[in-house]
């Protein structure tokens, strides 16, 4: 009973093809990791999936819905940019999602804060891209959703803070919800995952289980990735 | 972050043999409670259903029971557990004696090592 | 959904809008309160800057509508208002409304202000607010308006109202289309573009229609008296030949012309079609950057 369907997606943009007839079946109660080089096309999936773009051909069902009011009321979505404005401050953030989500919980929100020492009155435009991250994340794991897209939710931040956010996503795991993390991070993050997703270039190269890899490859999930996709680089 | 895993075996054999040895070594109590799959997945920073699976072969194996209304549990059985513990300590020992080889000690080299080690730490 | 989208909407304009009114309001306060102590310089350069704003405060509240448009649907800020669970064309509507109200208000605060301070300044006494209103309803009996005064205010004041809406709907249609996945490359010369293109066309809609639709007001008059107008189902394009042809006879008698109104009519559903194509695209072509 798979929670996100994906069936022939593709999308260009330009004559570049970002996603090249991508199939793929997500269910409930799981942590999916969503690996892939930068500029792949991870974020443009994420995107579709959160409604912000309705150009791409080929289905994708959420919930048996494609992208809209519907889906976005189930569905939590951390971009990887800051898309509050530099005036609101977390108390005017909690405002808009509790008016808007009914899945919102502000008593957690306020929790949050107080675990990632956040002011509440403080706006957006004096924090650091750090808060700024903390505060988007707590935005989205304040709420109880079906669906959680998380586009590197770990970037830009030190090493005690993305410990802290892997807790966070561990302790928001639930039986009813797919959680999908987009990430570059791999070997620090890949116990959490059930099952990876490795985009190459717009294809899917592989979905297979952490432990699966680890058995039939006899290596962990950041080593694979390295061999498949040759590169040098994996933090 | 302690890290207790190694990279290229399935993790919830990793996480089996580190509850076995919570248990082995009296950390986990026989008879209590054992902590839940969100808590141990959080404290080891690894998946709840790996958490889950794990916990599936240590019921198979009888170090961990589950009550229906209450929750799981570490088993009573003592012999159990002392089965565990022996097994782990074989191999423990099995591992020791192998590297010792790979280094090149012979086996009264080594035995006399140990002890040697041992003296320095009981003064 | 659409009230909250309301409020939230007034909220997050209401932190800068409004002190565009206080600075007019300041300022006639400034002028009417150095008048009074007899500052004449200082009076006389506030009433300048008070007038100046009574008409800037109009553009700008427009451009800092605008500005909110694109701002909160196609700059990051979009990835929050793109993804609340509302239906895409509420984001347009919510916007539309608070940006007339805004616009609205401040036609009204400049107006307000301007006659509070005239009055304060030049009609001190019940007796020159007696002669402007004499003068008032001279001219509308001159022109044979007096019939229709309730009429033509209704009028005025609805073509202000409409020309504010149309304005706001030229001007998010053009951010809308120029933000297409297709003219990202253009960046900012993408709605500026548009924009051109837009008000081209209906230049030459607006110029076509009152030309050669039939339908327009006759006016009648005879040197320099107005005798009377009427509706006809003429075009004003033949009477306009008409009269050139005839330009050679000589002055008197009655003169007439014809002034199409047609594209005045259009104007409201050209409006309603632009605001629907608005809000279809922004529902069904999504493309935040």
């Amino acid at each position: 009973m798979s929670i996100i369907e994906i069936q022939n997606l593709n999308k260009k943009f330009g004559s570049n093809a970002v996603l090249n007839d991508l199939s793929l079946n997500l269910e409930a109660g799981k942590i999916i990791g969503l690996l892939g080089p930068n500029g792949c096309g991870k974020s443009t999936l994420l995107k579709i999936m959160a409604g912000l773009t309705s150009d791409y051909d080929g289905k994708v069902l959420l919930d048996g819905h494609s992208p809209d009011m519907h889906t976005k009321a189930i569905s939590s979505y951390l971009p990887e940019k800051t898309y509050l404005s530099g005036w609101m401050r977390p108390l005017d953030a909690f405002d808009i999602f509790a008016d808007f989500y009914t899945d919102f919980d502000r008593v957690k929100a306020i929790e949050m804060l107080r675990q990632f020492r956040l002011e509440e009155k403080m706006p957006t435009k004096n924090m650091s891209k750090g808060m700024q991250e903390k505060l988007q994340l707590i935005l989205v794991m304040a709420r109880k959703s079906k669906i959680y897209l998380l586009d590197e939710p770990m970037g830009g931040v030190d090493p005690a803070t993305r410990s802290s956010i892997l807790d966070v996503t561990l302790k928001q795991y639930s039986e009813d919800a797919l959680m999908i993390f987009a990430t570059h991070l791999i070997a620090d993050v890949e116990k959490i995952f059930d099952s990876v997703i490795f985009l190459g270039f717009g294809e899917l190269k592989l979905f297979e289980e952490v432990d699966v890899i680890r058995e039939k490859y006899g290596k962990s999930v950041d080593e694979l990735f390295r061999e498949v996709f040759a590169c040098s680089v994996s933090l | 972050m302690e890290n207790y895993f190694d990279s290229n075996t399935p993790i919830y054999l990793q996480l089996v043999k580190l509850f076995t040895i919570r248990i082995a070594g009296g950390e986990w109590n026989p008879g209590d409670r054992v902590m839940s799959v969100r808590d141990l997945a959080v404290t080891f920073k690894v998946n709840p259903n790996t958490v889950q699976r794990a916990l599936a072969e240590l019921e198979r194996d009888g170090l961990v029971y589950t009550e229906r209304t209450s929750g799981r549990f570490i088993t009573g059985e003592k012999e159990k557990i002392l089965e565990a513990r022996s097994s782990l300590a074989d191999q423990k020992i099995a591992d020791f004696v192998k590297q010792m080889r790979q280094l090149g000690y012979s086996r009264e080299q080594w035995l006399a090592l140990v002890e040697e080690t041992m003296k320095k730490e009981n003064t | 959904m659409f009230s909250k989208l309301v409020k939230h909407e007034f909220r997050a304009t209401a932190r800068i809008i409004p002190f565009v009114y206080l600075v007019t309001i300041f300022l006639a306060l400034v002028h009417v309160i150095t008048a009074k102590l007899n500052l004449g310089a200082v009076s006389k350069i506030s009433l300048v800057l008070m007038v100046l704003m009574c008409f800037a405060q109009v553009a700008i509240a427009f451009v800092l509508v605008i500005w909110r448009y694109y701002k909160n649907l196609y700059s990051p800020e979009g990835y929050l208002t793109h993804t609340l669970p509302v239906h895409p064309s509420q984001l347009l509507w919510s916007k539309l409304l608070v940006g007339f109200i805004w616009t609205a208000l401040s036609y009204l605060v400049g107006a307000v202000v301007f006659v509070g301070v005239m009055m304060a300044d030049f009609f001190k006494s019940a007796d020159q607010l007696a002669e402007i209103s004499k003068i008032y309803h001279a001219f509308l009996a001159q022109t044979g308006l007096d019939k229709y005064e309730a009429a033509m205010w209704i009028f005025v004041i609805g073509m202000m109202l409409l020309s504010i809406v149309l304005l706001l709907t030229e001007a998010y249609f053009a951010i809308t289309v120029g933000n297409l996945s297709k003219l990202h490359s253009l960046g900012i010369g993408g709605p500026i573009l548009v924009y051109f293109a837009e008000y081209i066309s209906l230049q030459i809609v607006a110029t076509v229609a009152t030309l050669f639709i039939p339908l327009g007001i006759r006016i009648t008059s005879s040197g320099n008296e107005l005798l009377g107008f009427k509706l006809v189902t003429q075009n004003m394009f033949s009477q306009i030949s008409t009269n050139f042809n005839s330009a050679g006879a000589s002055g008197a008698g009655t003169d007439s012309g014809i002034i199409g109104i047609a594209y005045y009519i259009l104007i409201p559903f050209i409006m309603v079609g632009l605001l629907c194509w608005t809000a279809r695209i922004i529902t069904r072509h999504t493309s935040v950057k």
